[in-house]
């Protein structure tokens, strides 16, 4: 009796995620099958290749990595085409349904709340906060747009995403600015430099993250429009007050 | 052994062979649609039920704020009752809830700046979601509370129903944004000695506007038998929006 377990997931044959972030059905080619299959039981598995064994024997490295990556292409099509200062990319209506991960509104969620709870009990209500807001922002776009193909699931998961931006406040405004104004030597100085660098950031990635919401969800009307500016830019004034 | 075996593949493949063969019922089966299932109509259904108290335009949301803070009826002349929405309910409170936090944050940006002074982050925070739970509370309890009170317990004949109640109370709450803004600029240039008072005539500001509003919209909403009966329910809605602006004062500013 062989000592390996077999995988039940087997790479190519199950859904596999596409390098965009998208997701499509693979079908295995039949030297896979030949190889996955007939090779597997009869060698005891020791000769299958990485590709035929899944994910169980892979590293975690190799693991989170495969993650950031799908998560970071993802943000190539949802984030990074609407910085304030970039021409913006008209989105289309597949790009929120492409995907509706929680993956990373989760990661983008506890590093806000990490961020900004630096040295302070205010994580729990911070994370609670940041979910809420998703919450909200998808059940808005659901009652507003009742008759778009559209998924609750898919508005929180794209409004997720456009929390990367202020996740970025967040960690620029509790933890590198901070360090950042020790540098100079007056301290009365250091709180009004921080808080002007502050408010910089904050402008810059409200309005991110504001265009990018605002295109990816597809959003025309200032009905729709305003609640996930509220939302947007409140979690951003955060960073400043916090 | 006489009894198969239920693992041998001779026996999966004759599997069923001994039971009566397959005929096709002559009745039609419980449910029949002709049509292809539509895939979102389940999802679209749940939605819609209650999606159409969202589907404002722009324009219209506009002329309601703006005869709310005219101290104008929210519906157009002639027309009795008024056709609710759920968005201004829902943004307008969260816009007054922002506003109000954004103007204290603002006092006490100023104040650290001017004095070089650490900011006290974590009551500023818990200010925030009391002033939020107070908001939405309000909005929400008060007119369900004058809806079962004047329509089960008094039995009044009222024409508005419990979302244009609820309609109303959030038009009226649009009178705190200005107070918050001016409370933001004032805060600044205000002594902190004098930040007390200021606070009494921010809250009277906003309370007295939005409770006028409530009143101009709920002052006419029964048949005239019914009068003397509403009229009690009328000032009681004035004492709890008494009461609700004390509330705000002490949580707030």
């Amino acid at each position: 009796m062989s000592d390996t377990v077999e995988p039940d997931y087997v790479e190519g044959l199950g859904i596999s995620s596409g390098n965009g972030g998208g997701y499509g059905l693979n079908t295995p080619s039949a030297g896979d099958l030949e190889n996955g299959f007939a090779s597997g039981p009869l060698n005891g598995g020791e000769n299958l290749g990485a590709s035929v064994r899944g994910t169980l024997d892979e590293p975690v490295s190799a693991t989170l990595k495969r993650d950031i990556y799908e998560i970071n292409g993802r943000l190539k099509q949802v984030v990074y085409p609407h910085f304030p200062f970039g021409a913006g990319v008209a989105a289309e209506e597949s790009e929120i349904t492409a995907s509706a991960d929680l993956w990373a509104p989760l990661c983008f969620t506890i590093l806000y709340a990490l961020a900004l709870s630096f040295g302070r009990t205010l994580f729990s209500s911070l994370f609670v906060l940041s979910w809420a807001s998703m919450l909200a922002m998808g059940l808005h776009l659901r009652a507003t747009k009742p008759h778009a193909a559209v998924s609750l699931m898919s508005y929180v998961s794209g409004t997720g995403y456009c929390l990367f931006p202020q996740v970025i406040n967040a960690v620029f405004s509790s933890v590198l600015f901070p360090l950042f104004v020790h540098v100079f030597p007056a301290v009365s100085w250091r709180l009004r430099i921080l808080v002007l660098l502050r408010i910089i950031t904050f402008v810059l990635c409200s309005a991110w993250s504001y265009k990018a919401a605002c295109v990816v969800t597809c959003s025309n009307t200032s009905v729709e429009r305003y609640p996930l500016a509220l939302f947007l830019v409140g979690l951003g004034w955060l960073c400043v007050v916090l | 052994m006489d009894d198969p075996n239920p693992f041998a593949d001779s026996h999966a493949a004759n599997y069923g062979a001994s039971t009566k063969s397959y005929e096709p019922l002559e009745t039609p089966p419980p449910y029949h649609d002709s049509a292809p299932a539509d895939t979102n109509a389940s999802a679209g259904a749940d939605t819609r039920s209650y999606a159409h108290y969202f589907q404002i335009s722009p324009e219209q949301l506009r002329e309601r704020l703006a005869a709310a803070l005219k101290l104008q009826k929210l519906q157009p002349e002639g027309q009795l009752e008024l056709e609710p929405d759920l968005y201004a309910p829902v943004w307008v409170t969260a816009t007054v809830v922002a506003a109000l936090f954004f103007a204290h944050s603002v006092r006490l940006l100023v104040t650290a700046l001017v004095h070089s002074t650490p900011l006290d982050t974590v009551t500023e925070y818990s200010r925030l979601t009391s002033c939020a739970f107070l908001f939405y509370a309000y909005t929400g309890l008060a007119p369900a509370a004058v809806h079962v009170i004047a329509g089960h317990v008094l039995g009044v004949r009222v024409h508005v129903t419990l979302p244009a109640l609820v309609c109303i109370y959030g038009y009226a709450n649009a009178a705190w944004v200005p107070v918050a803004v001016a409370s933001s600029i004032a805060n600044v240039l205000v002594a902190s000695s004098a930040a007390n008072v200021f606070g009494w005539v921010c809250v009277a500001a906003g309370a007295v506007h939005s409770g006028a509003v409530l009143f101009r919209q709920l002052r006419d909403v029964c048949d005239a038998e019914d009068a003397a009966r509403w009229r009690p329910v009328l000032v009681a809605v004035l004492a709890v929006h008494a009461g609700f602006a004390c509330a705000v004062k002490a949580v707030v500013f």
